[in-house]
């Protein structure tokens, strides 16, 4: 009878140590599923959030040819003209570029804060995109300043 | 079902107060009256992000403790998280089609956004395609504490990168506006938690 009963012990024990076993390999696969799918998903992210983004005025300087660029600049302050085309100057600060565009944005040539995104062709050798799209932000403290 | 109905209405009467007679930044670059479209944006945003983390949170609880309480909270949370998601999508497009001239523009924001959305999209469909209840269960939480690398990343998308999105602190807005917008965030939580409540009641 003791003898039984130890071999039922015996069997006890490794079947919990089995169990414990199956365990441990299920949360290391978890973590490892967690892990490999959350560094996925922050590089889908990074490169959704890197490919989207707009190249700045200064990063244009480095142009040699011409180039199809999408730009994000400030409106320089009283540049904007309407002719035969309607003409303003982007800057970010340190740099300001021509802009040309054969369409009408109403833009903001008031306070020097307005931001627009331009898409088109930029010719280095004039300092000028050639605008196939021009596109308004959300304008901040400063524009609302500037037409109070 | 006294309090949901308390706070539904509470939130309707907010909500028409604000969008029809709440103020707005008198720019006459655009229809400034299209700004009073904050008032049910900027709810909508932060309860996306604020559902999808209790998704996170409530999933890494169920992977620890294995109770059922939390993948259903979890679960609801993450359907609730999408629809406010869209919602909050939408009145961005509507908004933007009026200030940056175009519903779509593939900002930095616009599409870590998308990317968050789809990728809890995906949790609702991955769950509901396994017919193995507590499998789905485990997959799911696995899913949902995953995916939330996304919503940091959409948050400060505005914020690193050169984005036309202008975050809150930098909105043209008087202080009636902000009250007016912390009271449409307040009740608008509000009802957010009020659904959670009776929806993961009901569901299951």
């Amino acid at each position: 009878m003791g003898g039984l009963l130890g071999i039922r012990d015996i069997h006890l024990h490794h079947s919990v140590e089995l169990y414990d076993c199956k365990k441990g390999v299920g949360i290391v696969n978890k973590a490892l599923t967690l892990i490999s799918l959350a560094f996925a998903f922050a590089l889908i992210g990074y490169l959704s959030m890197s490919s989207s983004s707009y190249k700045t005025v200064s990063a244009l300087k480095d142009l040699k040819k011409p180039k199809v660029v999408t730009v994000i600049g400030n409106v320089t302050k009283g540049s904007v003209r309407v002719n035969e085309l309607l003409e303003f100057k982007i800057n970010d600060g340190r740099h300001e570029v021509k802009v040309k565009y054969n369409g009408f944005v109403r833009l903001d040539n008031v306070s020097g804060y307005g931001r627009v995104v331009v898409i088109g062709v930029y010719y280095p050798q004039n300092k000028t995109i050639i605008a196939s799209r021009v596109e308004a932000s959300c304008p901040s403290k400063e524009v609302l300043k500037a037409y109070k | 079902m006294k309090t949901f109905v308390f706070v539904l209405i509470l939130d309707l009467i907010t909500l028409t107060y604000a969008t029809f007679f709440g103020d707005y930044p008198r720019i006459p670059l655009f229809d400034a009256t299209c700004y009073r479209i904050l008032y049910i944006h900027v709810p909508l945003a932060w309860d996306m992000y604020f559902a999808f983390t209790l998704t996170f949170v409530f999933s890494l609880l169920y992977l620890l403790r294995s109770r059922d309480v939390f993948d259903r909270i979890a679960f609801c949370s993450a359907i609730l998280g999408v629809l406010y998601g869209i919602g909050a999508l939408v009145s961005g497009m509507l908004w933007a089609k009026e200030v940056w001239h175009s519903f779509w523009s593939w900002d930095p924001r616009q599409t870590t956004t998308l990317i968050a959305l789809l990728a809890y999209l995906c949790y609702t469909a991955l769950r509901n395609s396994i017919r193995d209840v507590e499998r789905a269960k485990t997959v799911s939480a696995v899913f949902g504490v995953s995916a939330y690398t996304t919503i940091p990343i959409s948050y400060i998308s505005a914020i690193v990168t050169f984005s036309r999105h202008v975050q809150l602190p930098h909105q043209p807005l008087s202080f009636e506006s902000q009250i007016t917008l912390l009271i449409r965030v307040l009740t608008s939580f509000a009802l957010f938690l009020a659904i959670l409540r009776f929806y993961s009641k009901k569901r299951f």
